[in-house]
């Protein structure tokens, strides 16, 4: 190789060299992998509310009783409230973009609950039923149409006043979700749920008419019909109605039931209740609302343990009353932790939200309701902003 | 603990979700997507917003009063980082676009984003004379 073409080899192998170490300096410094945006759509969540129900006298002739009347004479009268908390987080969050554009999401979450359950009877002692939960639930939101849900919550359940006994059970959810468009919906799938007061398997249906993040009609079955409407920027009311209910190991220390001497027995209750609920979403971090209503069915209800033990389905009550009808007041709260990624318009990451909210954590049909999901602005908002809220969005060349 | 506790709930969300939500509310109403367009761009379109607001977030962790030269010369390298993320996801998330809606309603797009701020400077200036 004469002495020129060496000098032009060389040459081309330190540009080629530069230009390699040049396209890492820039790949480096361009790198957009390392921004640090939000991972998931779900935030860490803690809920709480508190439920109650005036004192009502179990003598009333003309209500139904199933069972022996020594026991209405014994328990005299009865008071029910409760206290519920509970949590989830996300465990896994991945987004999948198809070839046609749109973009599903799959979320695996991890979820917890409380529930204090705090009957009154004036005959007997005081019980506090405690109903604590931990599970899973994954919700695939294919982008398009359709999104399927599963959940799975096993929970346990004791008394916590008394010598009782604990029992595991599990409560699970299993349902697919089309949604036509933004404002129609539908809910098909199978639920095995105590919110009826016994342990049922039943199927589930759900309608909506309506957007989500506007004026509609829910109905849900087995869980609830609610009719929600935005009011102003902060606050939503609904008008629904539900069942609430449970089934509870409770101490037979006050020998409800006498045969069989068994030392725990289980306490069922039911209530159809009708009410309003006043949301109010401060932020996307902090809801809290307040309801108050009639609940019209309300009964409650004992079954033996032991003579239960070998039933897989519904439980056979010993004793079993239809109580009168009366007030309820229902106040709580939600924390989202953290920042979510932006859902703004996505209607399909709406009914995911719902779809979270609406199959409660822990199988109490409380409601955390959907304060993740935005209100629509109207124009005439953009009045109380300041430069420093905005001076991200303007460069330079915006002034001139 | 009181401090551990507030910084669960980032400070000044509310005004950001207003801003987000009036640009929100602007785009829809001019570019004027059908059902399906609409299902497919704004997925891309909140992620790609989420990315520009985590970079701008960044860098305004930059302290902006310099005491020696090296905190000066950060704050530049941290500006060009910034420019330089800005322009690649700009690249990224359009190319992404063009595959969901039309390259017409791509153009509005970038219409729609610089008339928002032209509105926004417009309100703000409305205000200071008032």
């Amino acid at each position: 190789m004469i002495e020129g073409q060496k000098q032009y080899v060389f040459k081309n192998i330190l540009l080629f060299i530069l230009l390699i170490a040049g396209i890492n300096v820039f790949a480096q410094a361009d790198s957009t992998k390392k921004i640090k945006a939000p991972k998931h759509y779900f935030t860490p969540t803690i809920f709480s509310d508190y439920y109650t129900t005036p004192q009502k006298n179990l003598n009333q002739k003309f209500r139904k009783v199933n069972g022996d009347p020594t026991i209405r004479k014994h328990l005299a009268n009865y008071q029910y409230s409760q206290l519920v908390g509970g949590f989830y987080f996300p465990i896994m969050t991945k987004d999948y973009n198809h070839a046609d554009g749109s973009t599903g999401n799959f979320h695996l979450l991890g979820t917890g609950s409380y529930m204090m359950a705090m009957p009154r009877f004036g005959g007997t002692s005081d019980h506090n039923l405690l109903k604590a939960s931990i599970g899973i639930r994954g919700i695939y939101n294919s982008g398009r149409k359709g999104i399927w849900f599963v959940d799975v919550t096993p929970f346990m359940s004791t008394d916590l006043s008394a010598q009782s006994n604990t029992v595991y059970r599990w409560a699970s959810t299993i349902l697919y979700d089309y949604m036509a468009n933004p404002s129609l919906s539908f809910r098909f799938g199978a639920t095995r749920t105590f919110i009826l007061g016994n342990r049922t398997f039943l199927p589930y249906f759900g309608m909506r008419i309506g957007r989500l993040d506007n004026i509609y009609l829910s109905i849900q079955f087995p869980r609830s019909v609610t009719f929600s409407f935005p009011m102003g920027k902060y606050l939503r009311g609904s008008v629904y109605f539900k069942p609430m209910g449970g089934l509870f190991n409770m101490a037979n220390n006050d020998s409800i039931y006498p045969k069989n001497k068994d030392n725990t027995i289980i306490y069922g209750r039911y209530e159809l209740i009708n009410g309003f609920r006043l949301d109010a979403n401060f932020n996307k971090h902090i809801s809290v609302f307040v309801s108050a209503g009639y609940t019209g069915v309300k009964s409650l209800a004992f079954y033996s343990q032991a003579e239960d033990k070998n039933n897989r389905f519904v439980l056979h009550d010993f004793y079993n009353e239809k109580i009168s009808g009366g007030l309820f007041f229902n106040a709580g709260f939600t924390l989202r932790i953290g920042r979510a990624k932006s859902i703004y318009n996505n209607y399909n990451m709406y009914e995911t939200f719902n779809l979270n909210s609406t199959i409660d954590v822990g199988d109490n049909n409380s409601n955390t309701g959907d304060g993740n999901i935005p209100s629509p602005l109207k124009n005439k908002e953009k009045s109380n902003l300041k430069i420093k809220d905005v001076q991200d969005l303007i460069e330079a060349q915006d002034l001139y | 603990m009181l401090f551990a506790f507030l910084k669960l709930f980032p400070q000044g969300s509310n005004k950001g979700e207003k801003i987000e939500a009036l640009r929100v509310a602007f785009i829809t109403k001019k570019l004027n997507l059908t059902a399906d367009e609409s299902q497919k761009f704004w997925p891309v379109y909140n992620e790609y917003q989420d990315k520009l607001k985590a970079s701008w977030q960044e860098f305004k962790k930059q302290p902006t009063v310099f005491t020696n030269d090296k905190e000066a010369q950060n704050y530049l390298d941290a500006e060009l980082l910034l420019k330089q993320r800005e322009f690649s996801l700009y690249k990224e998330y359009y190319d992404k676009i063009k595959k969901i809606i039309p390259v017409k309603k791509v153009a509005e797009l970038r219409q729609a984003e610089d008339d928002f701020k032209k509105e926004l400077l417009k309100q703000l200036q409305g205000k200071s004379n008032d």
